[in-house]
């Protein structure tokens, strides 16, 4: 291992290390990860359980949330708002357009790309709106 | 050959480091739950320190410095990975990538 070799190393690691800091300086990223937990819990409660009452959403309802803009899917009969997220999913807004305003569809989808324990996310990125209520010969 | 080997694999790791790091909450999404239970930083910051460390590695290989520590670092990353997404396109990719990896550790 010649001096240069080691130089271009430190280099390269003191390059990337400050444009960590500049980076994390710019970002909320030293929240209490235990606080930011607790938030979660409570946001979901306070999404899923309000009032002890979750607004049923039909299919119907559904599919008409199926845009970039307005996107709604639903994953064991729980529905979500992903809009805010439609943008940032690393492997590009397509991908989760072409499955908004669906539930078997985006299930499908999510467990086959992804594996199903990235369902328990779901609440994390998204927004939680209601139940899904399966209307009688809506689904074959 | 080796050469290309080495850039193909860089590209991945500079791409996946820029974009991670670019925008963390993007990524947050991918850490398993129980990455986030046993470490003490936020989701955040995990991504930050990850797309770093790929960075740094995709410039190690590419500039032919420390490659096999470096690729064996990024296949066991890899592999660890593909075993988080299972049986899924992505998992299988990464298993792709980490065979990639580890032939730069066996490399002649």
């Amino acid at each position: 291992m010649n001096k240069a070799t080691v130089t271009i190393a430190v280099f390269i690691v003191v390059a990337v290390g400050m444009l960590l800091i500049w980076r994390s300086s710019s970002l909320e990223v030293f929240t209490n990860p235990i606080e930011t937990e607790e938030e979660v819990v409570v946001e979901e409660e306070s999404n899923e359980n309000s009032g002890g009452f979750a607004p049923m959403i039909s299919e119907e309802e559904l599919a008409l949330h199926n845009s970039k803009d307005d996107c709604w899917v639903s994953y064991a009969g729980s529905v979500y708002d992903i809009t805010d997220w439609v943008g940032k999913h690393p492997g590009g807004m397509e991908a989760i357009i072409s499955v908004c305003g669906e539930s078997t569809k985006f299930e499908e989808a999510l467990n086959a790309q992804h594996g199903e324990d990235r369902a328990q996310m779901l609440p994390k990125v998204g927004q939680f709106i209601g139940t899904l209520g399966v209307i009688e010969g809506a689904q074959s | 050959m080796q050469c290309v080997l080495r850039v193909g694999l860089s590209i991945v790791l500079f791409w996946f480091g820029i974009n991670q790091i670019l925008d963390p909450s993007k990524w947050t999404y991918f850490i398993p739950e129980w990455v986030v239970n046993i470490s003490p930083f936020t989701p955040e910051l995990i991504v930050l320190l990850n797309g770093g460390v790929e960075i740094i590695l995709g410039a190690f290989i590419l500039f032919g410095i420390f490659v096999r520590i470096s690729a064996l670092i990024v296949a066991l990353h890899l592999f660890l990975i593909a075993l988080s997404l299972g049986n899924t396109p992505s998992g299988i990719r990464d298993v792709g990538l980490a065979f990639m990896a580890l032939a730069l550790v066996f490399k002649k």
